[in-house]
């Protein structure tokens, strides 16, 4: 048994290996999160503008007649729905023993630490008094409002998440002290808080860890249920208010989610040449899952559309016109499009030629799919804004650059703090003594 | 110190109790002084004096009191008096369009309860009409129904919007976080969002009614300032044709309550189920037809 605490001998080849990103990145990664503060930058701006000179000055939203929400609100959902997967695959590869997920699960953690934050900065963004969202919603926040429902578990969820983050990564911050420069080393000492790394403590982090899993899967549901509620409850808006969106928005934030973690994954096991340890049999198995959710995803969204179109009350006839035939056509039926190219490329890809799976397909098809979530949320979001059931003339709402602008801001900061994690922290968990990880993970 | 599990559960709930009982501590204060003046069946109470914006201010919530509005579109001529007046009476600034008030001309076989396609919609229906009235339209005019059963205030994360126990549905402008989730939840869309800074002709504000500030949402409050006082809205008052009608639908003297009693009423949108206190009524056309 390799004992990778064997000091005298020098630190494990492996874990060396895992610390590359750490240890060994240049100038490169530093010209990369300026990038991406700068796109924050952008946000920034936004921000500033929209804060002195009002939303109207920088948005296209409009009421009473117009969008109320906008594309902020669906980069909102969009990113919660990332945030899904993260805790959710480490959860249940910890609660199912699918020990060849394990090299992921940091990664997944991590997209649902990074996701968090990015959606609460678009909330900022999109709420107008953001100086009094805070302190208000804490001192009268009313138990009843889907808002305040969402707030709390938002909050929750990054709570358990962070914790749960870091007692799975205890140890290897504790080993990675004796990976860094000498001058480094006081600081991952601190962060270990004491760790001394026995079988004991491993135990102990494993129970406690199995436990936060089954506390952690049913928040993770209930964080995207509200989302799907804040929209699902409205009587006076045709084309939300139906049962079926919490479960809608759950599927969706699965499907996102999954879509996100297999492109994150297959770059950072192709930009840091870790063939060896992070396996191609977990990205397939993920791209399987991941083609049978999206089947799933494509199954609601027709019995959606058929309730739509069917024979649907005059309000609610409006905005399926609108959708299926009318302004927002140019958008749904590429959107389903490339949802089912995505589909379809999982498809052939995961199941019928699975002999001679490609990893680059399985990453082509997520992408679709992650293109495809975000213009279903648009299309979720926008229409039924525009068509009030009282005849006012009809609203129209095109995104502004500042809009984009922002948004783009804020995929600057999830990328960048991902990479600042990575740059920081080892994004693959060491392996425990015992364990192999085999350089044969590539064949199944 | 060795924390067992045992012993890590007991003290988790004994903090947990413990937060509890400090918020009721904290809150409970202001949890009876809000029932004492939203309460049934008492003695009309002052809201006290506050330094915050919000509508009604320093009026009194008269709990024998619940104030309804009968429009009788009959009557009504379109003539945007009541839209133009609410405007000036409440400091609403031009960036709100639509004003609280919308008029709509509509052809006549159109009826509310169905409603036409998109298309046709467009070209029977009405908001930028100019001249009125004309033969063979009728107009409509929606405000804030101040619902009995308002999807406003049951969405709104810090209650900014309320539900008074005098029918009418209100507005703090100071706790209002600007979420617009009112916006979205109301079906008559009958809520306005600041979205630039409000600006006003100088010295043209009324005191009588807050100036809101940028980014809050605001809507027509019943003319809280008058309706409280004894006076009619502003709506009532200038509507040339007596179109509109106004008062305490729980006394049976009022004008209202023989309004309704003597002629079919409907709601705006029923379907809603929101119980809107604002009714609608036809007693035929009224004004001269050429």
């Amino acid at each position: 048994m390799a004992t990778i605490l064997a000091r005298h001998k020098g630190p494990d080849k492996t874990l060396v290996d895992l610390m590359r990103p750490v240890t060994a990145s240049g100038k490169g990664s530093f010209f990369f999160l300026a990038a991406m503060a700068a796109l924050f930058g952008l946000y920034i701006i936004v921000f500033y503008m929209q804060y002195v000179y009002g939303h109207g000055s920088v948005t296209d939203q409009a009421t009473p007649v117009g969008a109320a929400w906008g594309l902020y609100v669906t980069g909102i959902v969009f990113f919660i729905g990332i945030s899904h997967v993260g805790i959710g695959v480490s959860a249940a590869a910890r609660l199912l023993n699918l020990d060849y997920l394990k090299p992921y699960a940091r990664m997944a953690e991590m997209l649902t630490l990074v996701c968090l934050p990015a959606a609460v900065l678009i909330i900022t963004l999109d709420i107008g008094r953001p100086e009094k969202f805070l302190i208000n919603v804490m001192t009268y926040g009313r138990i009843q409002a889907p808002f305040v429902w969402s707030g709390t578990v938002i909050s929750v969820y990054l709570a358990a998440s962070l914790i749960y983050l870091y007692l799975s990564m205890r140890r290897d911050i504790t080993l990675s002290a004796d990976l860094v420069p000498e001058k480094w080393r006081w600081f991952y000492r601190l962060l270990s808080l004491g760790y001394k790394d026995t079988e004991d403590t491993r135990h102990t982090h494993e129970r406690t860890l199995w436990w936060m899993a089954i506390v952690l899967i049913p928040i993770m549901v209930s964080v995207h249920s509200v989302y799907g509620l804040v929209f699902g409850l409205h009587s006076g808006r045709p084309g939300w208010f139906n049962p079926l969106m919490a479960p809608y928005f759950v599927l969706g934030a699965l499907v996102n989610g999954f879509a996100t973690l297999v492109i994150v994954a297959a770059l950072i096991r192709r930009v840091f040449r870790w063939e060896q340890y992070l396996s191609l049999k977990a990205i397939r198995n993920m791209g399987r899952f991941l083609c049978w959710m999206t089947l799933l995803y494509i199954y609601f969204s027709v019995s959606e559309y058929i309730t739509f179109i069917y024979s649907p009350p005059a309000g609610e006839a409006r905005v399926a016109h609108a959708i299926f035939l009318g302004e927002f056509s140019k958008i749904f039926w590429p959107t389903l499009a490339i949802l089912i190219t995505g589909f379809l490329v999982l498809f052939f890809n995961q199941t019928i030629f699975n002999k001679q799976f490609a990893l680059w397909a399985t990453v082509l098809g997520a992408v679709f799919i992650d293109i495809a979530l975000f213009l279903t949320r648009y299309l979720i979001v926008v229409p039924s804004l525009l068509y009030p059931l009282l005849p006012f003339p009809k609203g129209s709402y095109v995104p502004t650059v500042y809009e984009f602008a922002a948004l783009i801001g804020v995929f600057g900061f999830a990328i960048g703090v991902y990479a600042l994690f990575m740059r920081v922290f080892p994004i693959v968990e060491f392996p425990h003594p015992g364990e192999q990880i085999s350089t044969e993970a590539n064949k199944w | 110190m060795k924390l067992g599990r045992r012993d890590f559960l007991k003290y988790t709930i004994g903090a947990g109790g413990l937060a509890l009982l400090g918020k009721y501590a904290l809150f409970s204060r202001n949890s009876t002084s809000a029932q004492a003046s939203y309460g049934v069946g008492e003695e009309p109470t002052r809201k006290p004096p506050r330094k915050e914006i919000a509508d009604g201010v320093d009026t009194v919530v008269d709990t024998n009191n619940k104030f309804a509005m009968v429009i009788d579109v009959g009557a009504c001529i379109g003539c945007r008096m009541c839209q133009w007046n609410c405007k000036a009476e409440n400091n609403i600034p031009d960036a709100i369009y639509p004003p609280w008030i919308e008029v709509f001309q509509m052809e006549n076989e159109t009826d509310m309860a169905s409603h036409p396609s998109t298309e046709e919609l467009k070209q029977r229906t009405s908001t930028s009409y100019e001249k009125s009235p004309l033969e063979g339209k009728w107009y409509l005019p929606v405000q804030c129904q101040h619902c009995d059963n308002p999807p406003c205030v049951k969405v709104c994360p810090v209650g900014a919007t309320y539900k008074d126990k005098d029918g009418l549905v209100l507005m703090n402008y100071d706790r209002c976080i600007g979420c617009r989730i009112c916006i979205v939840a109301c079906p008559y869309s009958a809520r306005r969002f600041n979205w630039l800074e409000p600006e006003l002709e100088d010295g043209k504000a009324n005191p009588l009614v807050p100036v809101r500030p940028m980014s809050v949402v605001e809507k027509c409050t019943f003319c809280v300032h008058r309706t409280r006082n004894g006076k009619l809205p502003r709506c009532v008052e200038v509507c040339p044709v007596g179109a509109r009608h106004f008062g305490n639908i729980k006394d049976t003297n009022s004008e209202v309550y023989k309004l309704l009693k003597s002629s079919r009423s409907y709601h705006l949108l029923e379907e809603a189920n929101t119980k809107p206190s604002i009714y609608y009524i036809t007693r035929g056309k009224k004004w001269p037809q050429s």
